[in-house]
């Protein structure tokens, strides 16, 4: 499968430096500008995995899937590089892994952009694995954040950060591998902001958070309320199944 | 009490957190040095208060402010009395990303930029770079010794454009939104231009030496306007990283002892340098 890839950074301002495509909307550039920002977000330790930005593109005919770095080597703080890679939803297959993605994204390393100018060509044979997020996540929170997302009313959920930012990234990978697509086509997700995001004037679908408004999966509102069989039957045995793939 | 909207605009890097960060620490421990005074108001909500304090924090610590991110609160307002008239201000200013006014080179109008244009007053623009740029004419090639690297066209970006060339274009937008009563017009850096505040340098004939078509599109389009220099940083930090302890601490003594004593940051008006960083305020009243 061919991706497009697009890098950010900050040069007189930030913007794009670098990009596989010709030509693009001038509404999806903008939007990818602002979301490739920075966006507040200093991880707690020294750590090289960013964070991760997804949200539906040219009205959800492609999805953008980002990852930011602070670049701390810039004279300027609050500079970060952004590696964005856009999937053509028409183009999936049964093959498609999104949690496989994350391989693909690479830091800038002395300001060599080149590498970013070629459409990436991607292809995977087998699909990954999301068992070690059943371990770090109850069950309940699991299928409620599933629930959420699937549902219609879905405002947006603001949840603090509390473990290590690879986990936040692996758990929305893992939803938008198993998210309808239709569904997918107007969900986003961000595992490192300040405080809330906006996607344009709306919500991000699921965002992870270090200030502001939040809930904590520590102490969550459905904790003491909801068990695993308090969801649909038919969706707890999707999500069993889920759990060994 | 009179409400006055004021629109701080200009390009990345400009230095519109640090002059609002500098008058925010200076409003609330410098009362002595400045002509305004910070009324207590239950309307300055916590979002802009820690927004502002962050903005403070680091101007106090000598640290360069963050870019102002996209996440930031992006509206400060300010109630302040005029010592002199009493009069009471309401000064509402966005801290908008410089990133909003450079897409307007782009043609990509934000329409909260749009809608903060309209509903403004005033205008603060600022300008740490105003260079008119070089072309390839000045440096007299001969037709025979340019190479093909130079020829090699590198791709359009408007960020390539001259300094001077993205303000004109950026306040021929702005003023195209809005007849703005008061204009002030900011030079940025003031201490680089006037080594720290030690040169006398008038801002307006700095700007109409230094980069003519600029000034020229001021004074045409905006002839009222006033032409000021601001320093918010006080002057150049250097970097403090412990290879140069002494050095290092020498500095940091020296910015903290002016800090206290409302000597840091500055803003130049015609002759005059003056620590009172309200000036450029009053000026838009």
């Amino acid at each position: 499968m061919r991706i497009e890839q697009y890098l950010h950074g900050y040069y007189k301002g930030h913007g794009l430096l670098a990009s596989s495509a010709s030509v693009v909307p001038s509404e999806d550039s903008t939007l990818m500008s602002i979301l490739s920002d920075w966006t507040g977000y200093h991880a707690k330790e020294a750590d090289e995995c960013g964070y991760l930005t997804a949200y539906p593109l040219s009205e959800g005919k492609l999805y953008a899937i980002a990852k930011s770095w602070y670049a701390s080597e810039m004279a300027r703080p609050g500079c970060v590089w952004t590696h964005t890679m856009v999937i053509n939803l028409e183009e999936l297959d049964n093959n498609f892994d999104f949690r496989q993605l994350e391989k693909y994204f690479k830091r800038p390393q002395n300001l060599d952009f080149s590498q970013y100018r070629e459409t990436l060509e991607v292809e995977f044979d087998e699909h990954a694995s999301s068992e070690s997020l059943f371990f770090e996540f109850d069950e309940t929170t699991l299928l409620f954040l599933y629930t959420s997302l699937l549902s219609n009313n879905n405002i947006g959920l603001n949840i603090l950060i509390e473990k290590r930012q690879e986990l936040y990234q692996q758990l929305c990978f893992m939803y938008m591998q198993y998210l309808p697509l239709h569904i997918l086509r107007k969900r986003s997700f961000s595992t490192g902001a300040e405080s809330s995001r906006k996607l344009g004037y709306s919500e991000f679908s699921m965002q992870f958070v270090t200030a502001g408004r939040y809930i904590l999966f520590s102490a969550s509102p459905w904790k003491e309320k909801l068990t695993p069989e308090d969801f649909n039957v038919g969706l707890r045995l999707f999500w069993m199944k889920k759990k060994n793939i | 009490m009179s409400e006055i909207k004021c629109l701080i605009a200009g390009l990345p890097s400009s230095g519109k957190s640090t002059y609002i960060g500098a008058l925010w620490y200076n409003l609330r421990n410098l009362k002595s040095v400045i002509d305004m005074e910070l009324i207590d108001s239950p309307e300055n909500l916590p979002e802009n208060i820690i927004h502002l304090n962050g903005l403070s924090d680091n101007w106090i610590r000598i640290k360069k402010i963050d870019r102002t991110n996209s996440n930031a609160a992006d509206n400060v307002q300010l109630n302040l009395v005029h010592k002199g008239s009493n009069e009471i201000i309401r000064l509402n200013v966005p801290d908008f990303l410089g990133e909003t006014f450079q897409s307007i080179i782009d043609l990509q109008n934000d329409k909260k930029l749009q809608l903060w244009c309209q509903d403004s007053e005033s205008l603060l623009y600022m300008m740490n770079e105003i260079s008119p740029g070089q072309f390839e004419d000045d440096n007299h090639h001969d037709s025979d010794e340019i190479n093909d690297e130079v020829h090699t066209m590198p791709d359009l970006q408007s960020k390539d454009m001259t300094p001077a060339t993205q303000n004109i274009m950026i306040l021929k937008y702005l003023l195209s939104q809005k007849a703005f009563k008061k204009v002030v017009i900011a030079l940025t850096w003031w201490d680089e231009a006037t080594q720290n505040g030690k040169t006398i340098v008038d801002p307006e004939h700095h700007l109409q030496s230094t980069s003519p078509a600029l000034y020229n599109f001021i004074k045409y389009h905006i002839p009222s306007a006033k032409i000021v220099g601001i320093s918010g940083q006080g002057r150049k930090y250097i970097e403090v990283d412990g290879k140069n302890p002494e050095l290092e601490k020498a500095f940091i003594d020296e910015m903290a002892k002016m800090t206290k004593e409302g000597k840091r940051a500055f803003v130049g008006i015609g002759n005059q340098i003056s620590y009172d960083l309200s000036l450029p305020i009053h000026l838009l009243i």
